[in-house]
């Protein structure tokens, strides 16, 4: 362990712990497996530190680390339902409102299941939205160009205000 | 509408703390340890596949039976290259999350469709030559002893299913692989 290494992940862990629940909640639907993959998330961070060269923000360093580890775990287990583009977003099923619904909004459990059926890295902009991220920075974490994330968020949320049935709002 | 959505999605997780150090000290990851109870299963039946081969293929020899014993070896050298490969595999493997996601998920399905596409090479490819030893020493030591449909219909109908299951498995390993380029593709060219 380095002091550098334990520096940044208690800086880390101060900042951005809720977010990387919030996207073990959102990858995983089982609640045990979401704590699994939060908390491997937690591993692959405090030993990503000891690389951490500065040369991009704390945050974006933490993202990437984050989805990719996410990512990783949604690409070794098939449970994950068969993704659904942008554009098809209408012929989505209502989320199944069941055990799991009783404990969150239905909203939630309805923004979660959209997540889960989205291609890995539409999730994973969408997902970066959701926590406040601006245009920029979410395509400093996923690689995009910052056209690539403007074109993908303006349908993202134009599908999104569509599934939940609200009028839309400025862009 | 889509303030409302962020705010709730803020309102989950609000109190949520990062792992203790000292705990992570003692943690392996779901992926080692998913690849550990996977090697461990594949080391088992390897293991298994040896514990009955050799022995068979001493036995062969004691007794005179030089092409099954041969056949027999070759299935065990097979097995210990495929053994040897799963070690090699998992060694070279490297983990670098704190990539931009496009290029780390670009690797993930290019490494997963090369591992599938070359299945027949390091996984089936070494058994083929010990299951091919074992049919031909039985068809060898049944020719001229038995006519040939009696001999076509014990041989070659097994052989052929045999066969027929490689086939197959590689045929899944190729299809899944062409599924995981395409992916890949279209990512790039996102």
């Amino acid at each position: 362990m380095t002091g550098q290494q334990a520096t940044l992940y208690t800086q880390a862990g101060e900042q951005f712990a809720p977010a990387i629940a919030r996207l073990a909640r959102a990858m995983e639907r089982d609640a045990d497996k979401a704590r699994d993959l939060e908390q491997n998330i937690h591993l692959e961070l405090w030993r990503s530190f000891e690389r951490f060269d500065g040369n991009c923000a704390l945050k974006t360093w933490v993202f990437r680390v984050a989805h990719n580890v996410a990512a990783d775990y949604v690409g070794r287990h098939s449970r994950r339902p068969a993704t659904v583009d942008i554009d098809e977003m209408d012929t989505l099923p209502a989320a199944n409102v069941g055990e799991a619904a009783l404990a969150e909004s239905h909203a939630l459990t309805r923004l979660h299941a959209i997540i889960r059926t989205l291609p890995l890295l539409d999730a994973q902009v969408i997902l970066l939205w959701l926590e406040g991220h601006s245009g920029a920075e979410i395509a400093e974490v996923t690689g995009l160009s910052s056209g690539a994330v403007a074109t993908r968020l303006s349908r993202l949320r134009d599908r999104l205000a569509a599934q939940f049935e609200l009028p839309e709002d400025r862009p | 509408m889509t303030d409302n959505l962020q705010t709730l999605w803020h309102a989950q997780a609000a109190e949520n703390a990062f792992t203790q150090p000292d705990d992570l000290m003692q943690r392996t990851s779901s992926f080692e340890r998913q690849m550990r109870r996977r090697n461990l299963i594949e080391y088992l039946a390897g293991g298994f596949v040896l514990a009955l081969s050799i022995p068979a293929a001493v036995l062969f020899a004691s007794i005179g039976l030089t092409g099954m014993a041969l056949s027999m070896a070759l299935v065990a050298l097979g097995v210990v290259v495929v053994l040897w490969n799963l070690r090699r595999r998992a060694s070279a493997e490297v983990r670098r999350p704190e990539e931009e996601c496009r290029t780390h998920l670009l690797a993930q399905y290019r490494r997963q469709a090369d591992e599938l596409r070359k299945v027949p090479l390091w996984y089936i490819g070494p058994l083929i030559p010990g299951v091919l030893g074992v049919y031909a020493t039985v068809g060898f030591m049944a020719a001229g002893q038995v006519d040939l449909w009696p001999l076509v219909d014990h041989v070659g109908a097994p052989l052929a299913a045999t066969l027929a299951f490689f086939g197959f498995v590689v045929w899944l390993n190729l299809r899944a692989a062409r599924k995981l380029a395409a992916q890949a593709k279209a990512l790039d060219e996102a």
